[in-house]
């Protein structure tokens, strides 16, 4: 037998125990958290099996009582001193008293002798797998009664029902936070994979501004849109645009691989198209095996100083074709032969063209995720991404065209489904080479 | 707002040719219908599916497209593409399919006799 009088026995000590039991509490998150059927059916439950007017789910809190369920009593919370379930909770079996007003360890407890005059009450400690009591499920009556060992049985079965549940509701709440922490995880992780796709920032070239915006897909997945702005030798760049087929990690992978065998191709050979070669043979040879399939569509552009502006060469595998922005504002499709995107069949083949790039003209080559953006439901096409374009005045450069489409992109309605990358070229005004 | 594409697929056989006649946009939202509705040829067999109606296709359906191909080389049945109006076939020539792939006019005309 405990201390005589509840108030000794259940002060709250601050022992080693006691704050270990305060972290369960804690762990299961239950207090103050709001009424809930499942907790009140269960102690209106109680109550009428056992014939009682007040059927209670308590949780001990370091100087309070707090009810998560209150069946007959429209009371959230006693303070632990004169709290019977803070008995409740000091040994592992039912806890009953008959009669408090006779029984020693209540007689003199306010709840007992004051107002409500509780007479009968019997507690089962809500016991969690490791061991500590919670608080408790308790059945109370104002006038004394017995309980058989049947009755006390059926409380504590009631009691296990009432921990099946808090257990539950925990692992649910632990499975949530680790899914929550993967998706995380998984984010950051495709966040670094997507920003090692594109170059951290665009080399200068003599005589020409560039520009590039990249425009995440509204599913968050990492997509298989890059771009690349590199010198590949005296006097010549390379822009290169690309989408790799499919989403997530896989794609990242084959994009990387896309990426670079453009870059070290285009330091062996200046011919686009003899690099798309290189990265077909690559693509479908390093990954015959992969499914589903990835397939890739490039455009590469070489560019070199001419009398005035650049000399291009193009060439393109599956790709939409660049859009060239003229000096008089008008704007079209730079058509050029080219080939089937990489990775489909060994015996691609692709050929490059020639074009220019006048002073005072402008280039842009995108990813489909632009042109297949939608307002409101309808499709923007190429004709859209001609109208934002147009009407450039000679005075606007890479990166105010840039931001244009940006701004555009970020307008209302604008819905982009698939990534979307583009780069943005304009030639101004330069000396002739030498 | 979202928008709800419409796009359906209907499955037909005729012999060894089975037929699949899509109808609406086909892109990012509406390939996996496409890739539901996909029957498995067995080798020896003729899979056509039928683009007359189709009115948008992206490049996530074109890869699905060159995924069959693949497919066909590998299991030994047979692919070919009913042609389509010339907005989807504008998208078709951008990836060079028709190097790689049998256009016909009808389905009827994708039997292997004829292939």
């Amino acid at each position: 037998m405990e201390g005589l009088a509840h108030t000794d026995e259940d002060a709250p000590v601050a022992t080693d125990q006691e704050s270990r039991r305060l972290e369960a509490v804690r762990r299961y998150a239950v207090l103050d958290t709001p009424e809930d059927g499942a907790f009140d059916r269960i102690t209106a439950l109680a109550a009428r099996h056992f014939g009682v007017p007040i059927a209670i789910v308590s949780i001990v809190d370091t100087d309070r009582i707090w009810f998560k369920s209150h069946h007959g009593i429209d009371v959230r919370e006693v303070g632990r001193d004169p709290g019977l379930c803070a008995s409740a909770i000091m040994q592992h079996e039912p806890w009953v008293v008959e009669d408090a007003a006779t029984d020693p360890r209540t007689l003199a407890n306010p709840l007992v002798a004051g107002e409500l005059g509780l007479r009968f009450y019997a507690g089962v400690p809500l016991t969690t797998h490791d061991g500590f009591n919670l608080g408790t499920l308790c059945v109370i009556d104002q006038a004394p009664r017995e309980l058989s060992d049947d009755e006390t049985a059926t409380l504590s079965d009631m009691a296990a029902i009432v921990m099946d549940e808090l257990e539950l509701r925990l692992a649910s709440r632990r499975i949530v936070h680790q899914e929550q922490h993967l998706r995380d995880l998984a984010e950051e992780t495709a966040r670094s994979l997507q920003e090692s796709l594109l170059p951290p920032r665009l080399p200068e070239i003599p005589g020409a501004e560039v520009a590039a915006l990249y425009v995440p897909s509204t599913s968050g997945e990492v997509g298989g849109d890059f771009y690349d702005v590199f010198e590949v030798g005296a006097d010549a760049w390379a822009l290169v645009i690309g989408d790799v087929s499919g989403k997530g990690a896989k794609a990242a992978a084959v994009t990387a691989l896309a990426r670079h065998t453009i870059r070290t191709g285009l330091l062996a050979t200046s011919d686009p198209s003899a690099v798309l070669a290189t990265l077909n043979r690559a693509m479908f040879l390093g990954l015959q095996g992969a499914r589903p399939r990835h397939f890739c569509t490039a455009l590469v552009v070489v560019l070199r100083p001419a009398a005035r502006g650049f000399a291009l060469t193009v060439a393109a595998a599956g790709h939409p074709p660049a859009i060239v922005m003229r000096a008089d504002g008008t704007a079209g499709e730079l058509s050029v032969a080219g080939g089937p995107p990489v990775g489909w069949h060994a015996d691609a083949r692709f050929a490059s063209a020639d074009a220019e790039l006048r002073s005072g003209e402008g280039l842009l080559l995108y990813t489909d995720g632009l042109s297949e953006a939608r307002t409101a439901g309808a499709l923007v096409g190429v004709e859209g991404v001609l109208e934002v374009l147009g009407g450039r005045d000679a005075g606007e450069r890479a990166p105010q065209l840039a931001e244009r489409l940006t701004r555009w992109l970020a307008a209302g309605g604008v819905d982009v489904r698939d990534d979307a990358a583009a780069l943005v070229i304009t030639a101004g005004e330069r000396a002739a080479p030498a | 707002m979202t928008f709800e594409p419409e796009f359906s697929a209907s499955l037909s056989r005729d012999g060894d040719v089975l037929s699949l006649r899509l109808t609406g946009e086909l892109d990012l939202a509406t390939v996996p219908e496409l890739e539901a509705a996909l029957p498995r040829p067995a080798a020896g067999e003729v899979l056509v599916i039928d683009l007359r109606n189709l009115s948008f296709i992206d490049s996530t359906g074109i890869h699905v497209l060159m995924g069959l191909d693949v497919s066909a080389r590998e299991q030994g049945w047979s692919f070919a593409l009913v042609r389509p109006g010339p907005d989807v076939q504008r998208v078709l020539d951008l990836c060079h399919v028709g190097d790689r792939v049998r256009f016909v006019d009808r389905p009827t005309d994708a039997s292997p006799a004829l292939g």
